[in-house]
């Protein structure tokens, strides 16, 4: 199982990558909104999420997450359970 | 806008729309026009803005405060400055304004609607009166991968309007766009997932669209047009 941290920086790889925005930019406390430059970039992000991670049913829990640190949390309990 | 020249979903076209819509360019404005534009509030948000989202936000405030400005004349006779015009959003909610003029009323309660990307925002604002909602929402035309696509469009959708398409990015685009306008005019934007949103070319006798959503029908007006070539204007009005 991988730890807080680890998942933390899988997190904000698999956020770089798909937004196209360096990693340096990106931290526990970066707003989702924020780091996406429109509304579209912002649905193509929560399905990377749904995808990476196998939530699909999951939508409407992801689309109300805040922050990064959120995310990795929401998906650290979920993939636990 | 006065010489655009709007889509009517379904057919028709017409110069001019129910309810006005104001646009807002970077490339009208000066950053001292923008900035003496914000409220004392708006200022002292704007330092918290991250840098590169910073010109959306100022253009959505452009767009939404001048719309309001406009709909204050109409109704009321009267003028008011733009920083004296308050946008509150961000919390969740739909976006909502105050006026810091103590001396104008509007009587009936109101609609705000707004969309920013990449440099441009729209904002409309209308009497709630005799509607449900009303929904803006502007995007620059893409290339889609088809994993999004097939994220966001049902099944008949897809098929309707891509396999074979010679105008694809504008057509998803366009698509995104009305389910968009659509959600925001209910009040949760992507709050409920897109795909709940069915699109048809149906119509009423009142020549009203008829889209689905979560397998009921509902009857919406859509209108679209195109700015700046790479630009798609949506709205909807319930």
């Amino acid at each position: 199982m991988k730890d807080y941290q680890d998942l933390r920086e899988e997190v904000i790889r698999l956020i770089s990558e798909t937004l196209n925005i360096s990693p340096d930019v990106i931290t526990e406390t970066s707003a989702i909104a924020d780091l996406s430059a429109d509304s579209i970039q912002l649905f193509e992000l929560l399905l990377a999420f749904e995808r990476t991670y196998q939530v699909e049913t999951s939508y409407d829990d992801i689309v109300g997450l805040r922050t990064v640190g959120d995310i990795v949390l929401y998906i650290k309990r979920v993939t636990l359970e | 806008m006065e010489r655009t020249s709007w889509n009517r979903w379904g057919g028709g076209k017409c110069m001019t729309l129910p309810f006005p819509i104001t646009v807002a360019s970077r490339t009208n404005y000066v950053d001292t026009q923008l900035i003496d534009s914000l409220s004392y509030n708006e200022c002292a948000y704007f330092d918290h803005i991250s840098p590169h989202k910073r010109e959306d936000w100022l253009m959505g405030r452009m767009a939404s405060k001048c719309a309001i400005q406009g709909y204050v004349g109409t109704v009321t006779g009267s003028a008011i400055d733009l920083s004296c015009i308050e946008i509150i959003s961000g919390t969740g909610l739909p976006p909502t304004f105050t006026l810091l003029s103590p001396v104008i009323s509007l009587g009936d309660p109101t609609f705000l609607t707004l969309s920013h990307s990449h440099g441009i925002a729209v904002a409309q604002v209308c009497a709630r009166r005799g509607i449900e909602g009303v929904g803006v929402d502007v995007e620059r035309v893409r290339t889609f991968k088809e994993t999004t696509l097939r994220a966001f469009l049902a099944d008949e959708e897809y098929e309707r309007w891509c396999i074979g398409s010679d105008s694809l990015p504008l057509h998803a685009t366009l698509l995104w766009s009305i389910k968009e306008a659509y959600l925001k005019a209910i009040g949760v934007g992507l709050h409920m997932h897109p795909k709940r949103v069915v699109i048809s070319l149906d119509t009423d006798d009142q020549g009203y669209t008829i889209i689905q959503v979560g397998g009921s029908s509902v009857r919406v007006q859509i209108y679209w047009t195109t700015i700046a070539d790479f630009y798609i204007i949506t709205n909807v009005i319930i």
